[in-house]
């Protein structure tokens, strides 16, 4: 009886191991386009109202979920500290909050690469850059959705078949 | 006013400028890449380095970063929110301190597009001086009637300090003033926000071409005196004479040595029926000394 208590709770654990990677995987493609809707916003500051790089990312942490609210709230935060940190050092600090939230070394580099080249030039400029960002995240979130379509399920079930593979060898 | 500027200034320079005992003396603070930290008082300059003001050639020297991150700082780290500034080759800062910017100038079509490769930086720093207007203020004011007038002076000698208080002292006595403030530096708006005292019934129209405010706030504000600075346009010399055949007076000011020079401009030929005076001013006894005031015919 009490094997078999054991053995339930190494299927149901592994089990739910893997669907905490499988949800992983299913909340990439929408981490992403959150981020990019994020960055639309940041263009139409830009563009309409040359809202300051402070202001505008305050405000888009107020109009946006998940990961991407938490990093621009970050962004601001560290801007509006009036220490003299540059707008690259707080938007590569702020990474932190993207990095904690499961986004890939890849996709860390490209929108990192982005702070170099914040708020330094005019709008034109910087809309140029922000397009092409948003390009970039927009074809890591179509690499993402096919992983998710893939991996969703396979994690959904091998987790439970590693628990099983477990109890096997264990008895 | 030594928080208001440092906030604006890369660490490593806020370090080096905030022990030093004599701000209340210093009128500006230069910072060229690679250059001597320079700041100017009563009209000399000095260098700085850690152990405080210093000869020129044993200055801290300014890098490539102290300037980059100081300009960062001052745009806030929003350049694209200040093109048109940059454009002019100016910024204003909160607390009213002006910034000139030196470097690589973008042409488009013929036309300034913007600034590349900033190399130097230029602050000014701002200080009202309550009581400035106080020796011209009887000939201006005579009874309840303002009369017009134009300040004349060569450049560093205290015309936007004067016209600021004659607004103040004007304004804090009932009269409706307009400031068409085209470089900011009367009021010294920062988004929008007057940062040095120009009385409590002033309207600021800021960064606006001062012939083309002047026949808007006609138009609109009804004022009994508008106050603007640095005439030199020929279209400023119109729009003046617009205001007083509407029945508005008007204080302004150009760059001039004396009289004669003055008259030889251009914006004179419409522009001189617009003032009944004229205040000159030189450094002799520090800035704002009032050498003249002549009465124009």
């Amino acid at each position: 009886m009490l094997r078999l208590f054991g053995a339930l709770i190494v299927i149901i654990g592994c089990g739910l191991g893997g669907m905490v990677v499988a949800k992983s995987y299913a909340l990439r493609p929408q981490h992403l386009r959150e981020l990019s809707n994020a960055l639309q916003l940041l263009a139409t500051e830009i563009d309409y109202a040359r809202t300051s790089l402070s202001e505008a990312c305050s405000k888009i942490a107020g109009q946006t979920k998940g990961p991407a609210a938490q990093f621009f709230a970050q962004f601001a935060a560290y801007l509006e500290g009036r220490s003299g940190m540059s707008a690259n050092e707080a938007w590569s600090k702020s990474l932190q909050v993207l990095a904690d939230a499961g986004f890939v070394k890849q996709e860390l580099e490209t929108i990192g690469h982005f702070g170099s080249v914040l708020g330094r030039s005019d709008a034109e400029d910087q809309l140029k850059h922000l397009a092409l960002l948003q390009t970039r995240l927009e074809q890591f979130g179509d690499q993402a959705e096919q992983e998710r379509e893939k991996m969703v399920r396979l994690w959904n079930y091998l987790g439970f078949c590693i628990g099983a593979l477990a109890v096997l060898m264990l008895i | 006013m030594r928080s208001t500027l440092l906030q604006h200034l890369a660490p490593n320079l806020r370090t080096l400028l905030e022990p030093l005992r004599t701000w209340e003396l210093i009128e500006e603070i230069r910072l060229r890449i690679n250059q001597p930290l320079l700041i100017k008082e009563r009209g000399l300059e000095y260098g700085v380095n850690r152990m405080g003001i210093c000869r020129v050639h044993e200055s801290y020297c300014v890098t490539m970063e102290d300037l980059t991150r100081s300009f960062e700082i001052m745009t806030d780290n929003s350049w694209y929110a200040l093109e048109d500034e940059i454009r002019s080759g100016y910024l204003t800062l909160s607390g009213g301190h002006r910034v000139g910017i030196s470097g690589k100038v973008v042409l488009e079509r013929g036309y300034i597009k913007t600034l590349k490769y900033i190399n130097g930086l230029n602050i000014r720093l701002a200080r009202a001086v309550p009581g400035a207007a106080d020796p011209v203020m009887r000939q201006i004011l005579r009874g309840d009637r303002i009369v017009s007038t134009l300040i004349i002076s060569p450049p560093g000698c205290g015309k936007t300090t004067l016209l600021r208080d004659i607004c103040r002292q004007l304004s804090n006595r009932g009269f409706n003033v307009v400031v068409i403030d085209e470089r900011s530096e009367i009021a010294a708006c920062h988004r929008g926000i007057p940062q040095l005292d120009i009385g409590e019934s002033t309207y600021v129209i800021d960064s606006c071409p001062k012939a083309q405010g002047i026949s808007m706030v006609l138009r609109g504000l009804a004022p009994d005196v508008i106050i603007t600075d640095e005439i030199g346009h020929p279209d400023d010399g119109t729009a003046l004479a617009d205001a007083i055949r509407a029945g508005v007076e008007v204080i302004s000011s150009c760059h001039g040595a004396d009289w004669d020079s003055v008259q030889q401009r251009t914006w004179m030929q419409y522009g001189r029926a617009a003032f009944a005076q004229a205040v000159f001013l030189s450094r002799r006894c520090g800035p704002g000394t009032v050498e003249q005031v002549l009465k124009l015919d």
